[in-house]
């Protein structure tokens, strides 16, 4: 864009900013609704989900069986600590197993073990405190433990409303210190290394209208130290190596949705978001939701349909290659592909058959994906509010 | 690339104009349809999947690395 147009641009928007705080001036806060960007914090309560997630091997990578299944339970507890703080314990635990043997034999039988499966257990407590009307800071620290990766987090993060209401502004760091025990393709354990990664996330939410809502994050994400995945392997030019990635990334994404009322039981939510990093990939995603109040109070149907397509990383390697690069990969996550998703779940807020404290969903995700590594998943919420 | 510029444009125009909503305007954007996040275990198990199998790494305001040997 040249600079005249981009002067032009900030001028028109900046008079029509000026023009709309005319019309602004300070309100009780008893008479504030404020925009639901979060989800609803004024009672305590404890929610359980179990997540169930199958994927299926019906290509990707020719030298790597991909079939996984994950049952991922997970719990949270929210409690009201005084008048200003509040209060999250999260814990979560994943049970995988995953194939990850080689798909055309080129390991003798009975060198390889099989199936293989591993075990996540995480738990994260947060503390949020009420600074001010407007203002909200709070914190949390993350533990996770796998077979062979452990993992140390926290973050930071600031939410500032604007005296009218219509604005939130939302600042978030967080930095994870990572743990990997490397257990290479073919069994070798050349010992242990670490990851770490730091990202400063921006958000904003902007009421645009009665019915109209809209938000823009956008997130970069720094990371240094061992960022292959040990267990993958190169398979070109006749020899099958370990994978190697560089040692640092830098990832950018932003991504902006409108939410729009638009009937009085209807609203649908279009988003759009784009994603570079420094290892050569791009990506591009596009949504539409749509939330249907079809009983009022006692059933919603949520909708929706994503679209996204990312390039491969510079340093994919086809298992054509003729020689292997100092950098490689094959794996299917860092490859070029296209998906499809399809998601419907079932909201009961207020179940009459349970009571009204409590919340039920159900819900289905299915995931199409050019290289057919297919997926779906199925989710079971609860929530006891008190 | 100059569509996405376009609607890049569009959309700070029409934030920018907007005018003020009032708070008793705003009754219909605290129902639970308008909700712009579902539920914080939805978004954490959506965001892990994402993270696991894409490249872009995860929901919008999640740090896109560290934290699991699911992704990179």
């Amino acid at each position: 864009m040249r600079l005249r147009e981009l002067v032009v641009l900030l001028l028109v928007v900046a008079g029509a900013r000026h023009a709309g705080a005319q019309q602004e001036h300070p309100v009780p806060q008893e008479e504030v609704v404020k925009p639901p960007a979060t989800a609803n914090t004024s009672k305590d309560f404890v929610r359980f989900a179990f997540n169930f997630y199958s994927q299926k091997d019906g290509g990707g990578n020719p030298h790597l069986e991909e079939d996984m299944v994950v049952l991922e339970p997970q719990v949270l507890v929210g409690q009201r600590l005084s008048d200003r703080w509040f209060g999250t314990l999260k814990v979560q635990s994943d049970i995988i197993s995953a194939a990850s043997v080689d798909k055309d034999n080129r390991f003798p039988p009975g060198t390889q073990s099989g199936a293989s499966g591993d075990k996540y257990f995480g738990v994260e407590a947060s503390g949020f405190y009420a600074w001010s009307d407007q203002t909200t800071v709070g914190g949390g620290l993350s533990l996770s433990t796998e077979y062979d990766y452990t993992s140390a987090g926290g973050y930071f993060r600031w939410t500032h409303d604007t005296v009218s209401r219509n604005d939130t502004f939302v600042v978030r760091v967080s930095a994870f210190f990572d743990t990997l025990d490397l257990i290479l393709f073919d069994g070798t354990e050349p010992g242990t290394d670490t990851r770490q990664s730091f990202s400063l996330g921006l958000g904003w939410t902007h009421v645009i209208g009665p019915r109209t809502l809209g938000t823009l994050n956008w997130d970069l994400t720094t990371q240094t130290g061992f960022l292959s995945t040990p267990y993958n392997s190169v398979v070109a030019a006749g020899t099958e190596v370990q994978e190697i990635l560089p040692d640092t990334r830098l990832r950018n994404s932003l991504f902006g949705r409108v939410r729009h009322l638009l009937f009085d039981d209807f609203a649908v939510e279009p988003g759009l978001g784009v994603y570079f990093d420094d290892w050569g990939a791009t990506a591009f995603t596009t949504e539409i939701n749509f939330a249907w109040e079809v009983l009022p109070g006692d059933l919603i149907i949520r909708t929706g349909y994503r679209f996204h397509s990312q390039t491969e990383v510079d340093d994919f390697v086809p298992d054509t290659a003729a020689s292997i690069p100092e950098f490689r990969t094959q794996d299917s996550d860092l490859a070029d592909f296209t998906s499809h998703t399809f998601g419907l779940k079932f909201l009961l807020p207020h179940p009459k058959f349970i009571g009204d404290q409590h919340e039920v969903e159900l819900g289905v995700d299915y995931t199409f994906r050019s290289d057919n590594l297919d997926a779906y998943s199925l989710t079971l919420g609860y929530q006891w509010r008190f | 690339m100059r569509f996405i510029r376009f609607l890049g444009i569009a959309g700070i125009l029409c934030l920018g104009a907007c005018a003020s909503v009032e708070p008793d305007e705003k009754e219909d954007l605290a129902r639970r349809i308008m909700q712009l996040d579902a539920n914080e275990l939805e978004t954490s198990y959506q965001n892990k999947v994402l993270f696991s199998r894409e490249v872009s790494g995860g929901k919008p305001g999640h740090s896109a690395g560290g934290g699991c040997g699911c992704g990179n």
